[in-house]
């Protein structure tokens, strides 16, 4: 019995260190646009910036 | 209209608006109705106006009139702006902005910018609702003048990220709420399974202390909303549910705490932090809601917004600039590569490719665009590269009205949301009552039994599945109907159209679809109907005649191999003359297609005209293929039903709505769709203005309107029904105004709308009748001793918890 002195502060102890994360986690806005990242795999081209440079068929200059 | 809390502050003390008197704006003369009126005293009498612009307008006005001013030369001064839109030197911004109502808020805002500190220019673009403005960064920065915006009550993206912020929060309340929850729930159960003595008091002392521990933040944090709702309620008024909720969070709370400090009594720890997490978790679901509406709007506006290609020298040259696509200005040429979207709304000037509307319409169905066509914002080019002509940029695209829309769903509240808050003033009352005459009582008779007793009462009156009742439900409606495509854009009007009992129809284009269809074809001297259809569609193939269109779409869908056509010539206006299979064939209208065989109005076919048109469908436009012979085939054209037409009128009919049809059209045509759908009254040629007389006499003979129809012709009449729906699809989109919009202009969504919201209101009453029942029936047994507070405690997170359950029925 005497172990539940420790433990149960130790419980509480964790559960604020949890929600210390999770108030990072939402703060920095890792909650958002859960979906992207797995569709982002899908898409063909690169996004904007990076990569090589885009050639636009179809039209000259 | 979003600016309403502006406008809500800006009001001068006593000045309360009176609704009876005035309906137009003193100013401009728009309709005050569903507004929030703005009151002014002008030349010593109380004037209404639509919004903060127009009184600052008429107040200017006034003031210029009083010290001798030239009328002309201040509204002048108020209105100079394109101008000086240019900076001298320094730096310039734009600036979104939201919560302008009218053209005088756009002069509002730029004379504020205007006296603003170190301000060289400021235009306020109504239209694109955002503010160009040349500054001297020396002395101020966007972030002030930002700030001058916000203070003269409205809003700018300033705001949207203080929003992100803010959601941000409001996640973590949620996630902390149910952590918390769980954790305490743990730490409460060895009290609940134990029978007396088997825990130490010292470990059960320690449980009960953690238990505290972690109830403060659940308390302090995550119920901080609810607690500043009541707070502002008693300094504020009017009294709603929150006040009776922070009553019994409160005692609950403060007994616990006692009790664990003392280390004497009962604790509910458990309770509390479920009640928060139950709370929370409905609010984000109510929140979740709105996303979902928005969700594939935001997915399209993102993609629009990001970059566009501007071509500088068009037609010139083809050199292409990146820009942000909310620098594009009407008039500009824009290259759309294949794969990329549409940055702002425009016409086709060079290209013929297909684009996807999908966030409009949900269906990635390509819808094929040639020169000349309007394309929108956010559709996705699929085939050959596009160079559009901008006709509306940045916040003007159809694509961000919907959205702004959208995001102003909120801003009535349902009836029977407000019902519970109406009640709330008398339930505090009772409350208080009976718990000061349960201590009173309890003092008498032991006086040990009062405190618990007076905290049993608190608890179990503590009413928050009655504030938890109507708010899920509707969330949860709310949410299903966005998942089919149905945009809510009032909420209330969910309760008003469970309780409709007419539905006017529009018909073309609502019931039926707006092209016409291939009706029938009645094939001649022995040729088969299937051959002559693909001949007539080969000879059509060249034209863009709706006709052409039909007869191509009914050889598709009877999978016909055209033959190919050559030397084609077309006469406009008549038909298409053309050789198919070595045969010279012509198809239009019946004399031209019949001159090719030499046949004229005089000969012995046209005396078989009568008995052939009685065949054909009353109404339809009819045209004839014919070779050098005479004709081959008739093929008759009209308007179609929409494909489940019929399961609407049974859907409207089973929620015990009479279906009346409203229409402009020729009475023939509209007594035929009337009978085929079974409809009785049906009202033909009528004018806007006419449908809205009907409406509003139908609604004089106490009868509740709901009005369905495309959202853009039908405005007046939309605005006059109980409840609006719209179906709306491509351009008509930026100008729909209705509660409800339907996108892809599936009819069938109207009825599930209708089922959805029977079903949503139904929902909400049984709610309130358990909350009531609940709350009602504890408060005796608590008074008088029987119901323990630990009891009261359970009763109220399980009648929280099935409230929630019950309105999560809403989402099939």
């Amino acid at each position: 019995m005497e172990s539940l002195y420790l433990l149960i502060p130790l419980s509480v102890v964790l559960v604020l260190a949890i929600g210390g994360l999770l108030a990072w986690a939402a703060l920095s806005g890792q909650f958002e646009g859960l979906e992207e990242e797995g569709r982002r795999i899908l898409d063909e081209e690169p996004p904007p910036g990076r990569g090589a440079p885009r050639t636009e068929p179809g039209l000259r200059e | 209209m979003s600016a309403a809390p502006a406008i809500r502050k800006a009001k001068q003390p006593g000045a309360v608006p009176d609704a009876g008197l005035a309906t137009a704006c003193a100013h401009c003369g728009d309709s005050l109705a569903g507004l929030k009126v703005v009151t002014r005293a002008i030349g010593g009498r109380r004037r209404e106006f639509c919004c903060l612009g127009c009184a600052f307008i008429a107040e200017q006005l006034q003031l210029a009139r009083a010290s001798d001013g030239d009328r002309v030369a201040l509204e002048a001064s108020l209105a100079q702006g394109p101008a000086r839109r240019e900076a001298p030197a320094g730096a310039r911004a734009q600036v979104e902005i939201r919560g302008m109502v009218c053209a005088a808020c756009a002069m509002l805002i730029e004379h504020r910018l205007r006296r603003a500190d170190g301000v060289a220019s400021a235009h306020v673009d109504f239209t694109a609702q955002r503010a160009f403005v040349g500054f001297d960064p020396q002395r101020t920065d966007v972030a002030r003048i930002k700030r001058v915006i916000e203070t003269a009550g409205y809003q700018t993206d300033a705001g949207a990220q203080g929003e992100r912020r803010r959601g941000r929060i409001e996640l973590l309340r949620v996630l902390t709420a149910w952590l918390l929850m769980m954790q305490v729930m743990m730490l409460a159960v060895p009290a609940y399974v134990a029978r007396p003595g088997d825990i130490p008091a010292d470990i059960e002392q320690l449980l009960r202390l953690a238990q505290l521990v972690l109830t403060v933040p659940a308390v302090l944090f995550s119920a901080a909303p609810i607690l500043r709702a009541a707070a502002s309620q008693v300094r504020a008024g009017p009294i709603g549910m929150d006040l009776p909720i922070v009553l019994g969070l409160g005692a609950a709370f403060a007994a616990s705490a006692w009790a664990t400090v003392t280390s004497h009594g009962a604790v509910y720890f458990d309770s509390i932090t479920m009640f928060v997490a139950l709370v929370l978790g409905v609010r984000w679901l109510q929140a979740r809601a709105l996303r979902a509406a928005r969700g594939h709007l935001d997915e399209a506006q993102r993609r629009a917004r990001m970059t566009a290609r501007r071509l500088r020298g068009f037609p010139a040259s083809l050199a292409t600039e990146t820009i942000g696509a909310e620098q594009l200005v009407v008039d500009d040429h824009v290259l759309v590569p294949v794969g990329e979207s549409v940055p702002a709304d425009g016409v086709i000037v060079q290209g013929t490719s297909s684009v996807s509307q999908a966030w409009l319409t949900g269906e990635a169905t390509p819808i094929e665009k040639h020169d000349g066509a309007p394309v929108l914002a956010g559709s996705v080019n699929l085939e050959q590269p596009l160079v559009v002509r901008v006709t509306r940029a940045g916040e003007a695209t159809s694509l961000a009205a919907l959205r702004r829309l959208v995001d102003d769903a909120g801003r009535e509240r349902p009836r029977i949301v407000e019902l519970a808050n109406r009640i709330a003033v008398a339930f505090l009352w009772i409350v208080l009552a009976v718990t000061a005459a349960t201590v009173i009582g309890w003092w008498w008779v032991d006086p040990a039994q009062a405190l618990p007793s007076a905290v049993a009462v608190l608890v179990a009156t503590c009413p928050c599945a009655l504030s938890l009742a109507a708010p899920a439900a509707l969330a949860a409606t709310q949410s299903a109907l966005a998942e089919r495509g149905v945009l809510t854009a009032r909420s209330a009007a969910l309760e008003a159209l469970a309780r409709i009992d007419v539905l006017a129809c529009d018909k073309t284009g609502t019931l039926t679809t707006s092209a016409p269809a291939l009706t029938r074809v009645i094939p001649l001297r022995g040729y088969r109907s299937a051959e002559a259809l693909a001949q007539a569609a080969a000879l059509e193939a060249v034209a863009a005649h709706p006709f052409a269109r039909a007869l191509a779409q009914a050889a598709a869908s009877a999978r016909l191999i055209l033959p190919t056509a050559q030397e084609v010539t077309i006469t406009p206006s008549a038909g298409i003359e053309a050789t198919v299979a070595g045969q010279r064939l012509r198809i239009g209208k019946i004399e031209y297609a019949l001159a090719l065989a030499g046949q004229d109005a005089q000969h012995a076919w046209f005396r078989r005209w009568p008995s052939l048109s009685a065949q054909l469908p009353q109404d339809d436009s009819v045209i004839a293929l014919a070779d050098g012979q005479g004709a081959r085939a008739l093929f008759a054209f009209g308007e179609v039903l929409r494909p489940d037409a019929a399961a609407l009128v049974e859907a409207a009919r089973a929620a015990g709505a009479e279906v009346v049809l409203v229409s402009g059209d020729r009475a023939g045509s509209v007594d035929r769709i009337a009978r085929s759908l079974g409809i009785e009254r049906a009202y033909a040629q009528q004018t806007p203005a006419s449908k809205r007389e009907l409406v509003a006499q139908l609604q004089g003979a106490g009868r509740r309107v709901a009005m369905l129809g495309d959202g853009f012709n039908d405005a007046p009449v939309l605005a006059q029904a109980d409840v609006s729906i719209a179906l709306a699809e491509g351009a008509a989109l930026a100008q729909a105004r209705a509660d409800f919009i339907v996108l892809g202009s599936r009819v069938g969504d109207v009825a599930a709308l209708i089922r959805a919201a029977r079903r949503g209101v139904r929902i909400v009453r049984e709610n309130f009748a358990w909350a009531l029942l609940y709350n009602l029936g504890a408060i005796p047994l608590a008074a008088f001793g029987y119901l323990s507070p630990a009891l009261a405690a359970v009763g109220m997170a399980a009648s929280s918890a099935l409230v929630v359950a019950n309105a999560l029925r809403a989402r099939r």
